[in-house]
């Protein structure tokens, strides 16, 4: 599913217009950031926690160049799906 | 331990700070949820601009083990929900590391890339630059200076020879034209004008121009072979008798080849390269001579050095031999040699006085005294005790 149909349903769900729901995801995706930036975990009911977390500098192997490399440190944010979307998606062959 | 904001706390930033209703944020949230399981019900992806894209990752079957009792353990096949954010999320919660970079580690721990990769790339790059420094050596620089001088040489050479081949030839092909067309015998000069004789004579009275016509028609056959010298010589007129000496001779050639080739005592048509000293040479065998062909000529010569080509020059010829002369050859020699004298010294040519020490030597009639009133008496003092130059 693509974010265009998402929008889509979401203004029918909502009854808004496709331009108002695109605002208001974009403006509430913006918020989302800006509280991870905060090293801040977001819960979302039924979906999971989105987590922020600090990943030191480290040795790595370039398989391309093929020589080993000292990779900068940097922030990820990991997502830990909830217990109900597991276990719905768990006998789920893609 | 973390911060968590909760899905109401959320909600009410998000509707704070956009300023819409809570419930719209609520169903916004709830139903965002709603439609991302859907979608990966549906098509095992989900993507939301600016957050990221949900999918599903299928697991296969494995066997595990139970890490506190060492007992293996089948793990079943499984699906599970994977995120990545996007690139825009990346980006802008590592904006404080954008300007680290990987570093590649020591280069010990490189032998692995020269082994593979580096190893054919790098002997490749090495290979060329011996071919292209090779040229830029000292020794080659010097050899190629060398070759230059040497093809520099070669050139001047093959110049040298050809100027030198050029004046041969041209020495050659005057020496081999044949001489009885340039010059003209005293006998040669005679007969035509004895053969014309009978014209002048024999025209004024019609009467008897049969007696005419026989030595026309006896000049026609040696003219037979050269038809278009006899033209001229049925139309000269009377009066115009004496003047073609020259073409006159023109039609007897035959004649003068086969009795006057080489032999001085006629006239010679100056040719491009000519000059006293060679006509001297050619017709006495004797180029010091050429003071008495300038004896004759010296009226018409201004610069014996200098002779104007198609000029009509009189070789006088000798009493005696070269080895041998007579009397007068020698008084006539003597008087050239005067001649030669006074010419280069109104040319205020250095060796004028080579010329009267010669004229001394043959001067059997007292030339010298003769032309006493013309000759500087210091030039006479100084040729006393002067030797000739070689």
């Amino acid at each position: 599913m693509t974010s265009s149909e998402i929008i889509k349903n979401l203004s029918l769900r909502l009854g808004k217009s496709q331009l108002e729901t695109k605002q208001l995801i974009k403006s509430s995706t913006e918020i989302i950031r800006d509280i991870l930036d905060k090293n801040i975990n977001i819960s979302l009911p039924g979906l999971g926690t989105l987590s922020r977390h600090f990943v030191k500098k480290k040795k790595s192997y370039d398989p391309f160049h093929k020589w080993f490399i000292m990779s900068p440190p940097k922030r990820v944010i990991r997502f830990r799906p909830g217990s109900s979307i597991k276990n719905e998606f768990k006998s789920k062959k893609v | 331990m973390k911060e968590k904001i909760t899905f109401a706390d959320l909600v009410d930033k998000i509707a704070e700070e956009t300023g819409s209703s809570k419930q719209l944020v609520h169903d916004l949230l709830h139903e965002t949820v709603n439609l991302t399981r859907e979608g990966l019900g549906r098509d095992g992806h989900v993507n939301i601009t600016g957050l990221g894209r949900f999918s599903l990752k299928w697991h296969k079957a494995r066997t595990g083990r139970n890490p506190q009792t060492g007992d293996a353990i089948e793990i079943p096949a499984r699906s599970s929900v994977n995120y990545k954010p996007s690139a825009d999320l990346r980006k802008y919660i590592n904006r404080n590391y954008a300007h680290l970079q990987a570093e590649i580690l020591d280069e010990d721990k490189k032998p692995v890339i020269e082994n593979h990769i580096a190893a054919p790339v790098i002997e490749e790059k090495i290979v060329p630059p011996p071919v292209t420094e090779s040229p830029k050596t000292p020794s080659d620089k010097k050899k190629k200076r060398s070759l230059w001088w040497l093809w520099m040489l070669i050139t001047l050479l093959i110049i040298i020879l050809a100027y030198m081949a050029w004046n041969f030839w041209l020495k050659t092909a005057t020496d081999k034209e044949p001489i009885a067309t340039e010059m003209v015998t005293d006998d040669a000069v005679v007969q035509p004008i004895a053969t014309e004789e009978p014209v002048e004579e024999v025209q004024p009275s019609e009467a008897e121009q049969p007696i005419i016509e026989e030595p026309v028609e006896e000049a026609q056959p040696t003219e037979a072979e050269q038809p278009l010298v006899a033209e001229p010589v049925k139309e000269v007129q009377p009066a115009e008798a004496e003047q073609p000496i020259i073409e006159e001779p023109a039609a007897e050639e035959p004649i003068a080849l086969q009795t006057t080739a080489g032999t001085p005592g006629g006239q010679h048509i100056t040719k491009r390269g000519d000059n006293l000293w060679i006509i001297s040479q050619r017709y006495y065998n004797k180029a010091d001579l050429w003071p008495n062909i300038y004896r004759v000529n010296h009226i018409e010569i201004k610069n014996p050095d200098n002779l104007a080509v198609g000029n009509i020059i009189q070789v006088p010829a000798l009493e005696g031999k070269v080895g041998s002369l007579t009397h007068n050859d020698s008084a006539n020699i003597a008087e050239g040699n005067i001649r030669a004298y006074l010419v280069y010294k109104k040319l205020n040519k250095t060796d004028a006085n080579d010329y009267l020490w010669v004229a001394g030597r043959y001067d059997v009639d007292n030339k010298i005294s003769q032309f006493s009133d013309e000759i500087d008496e210091e030039d006479i003092n100084r040729i006393k005790g002067m030797k000739l130059k070689e």
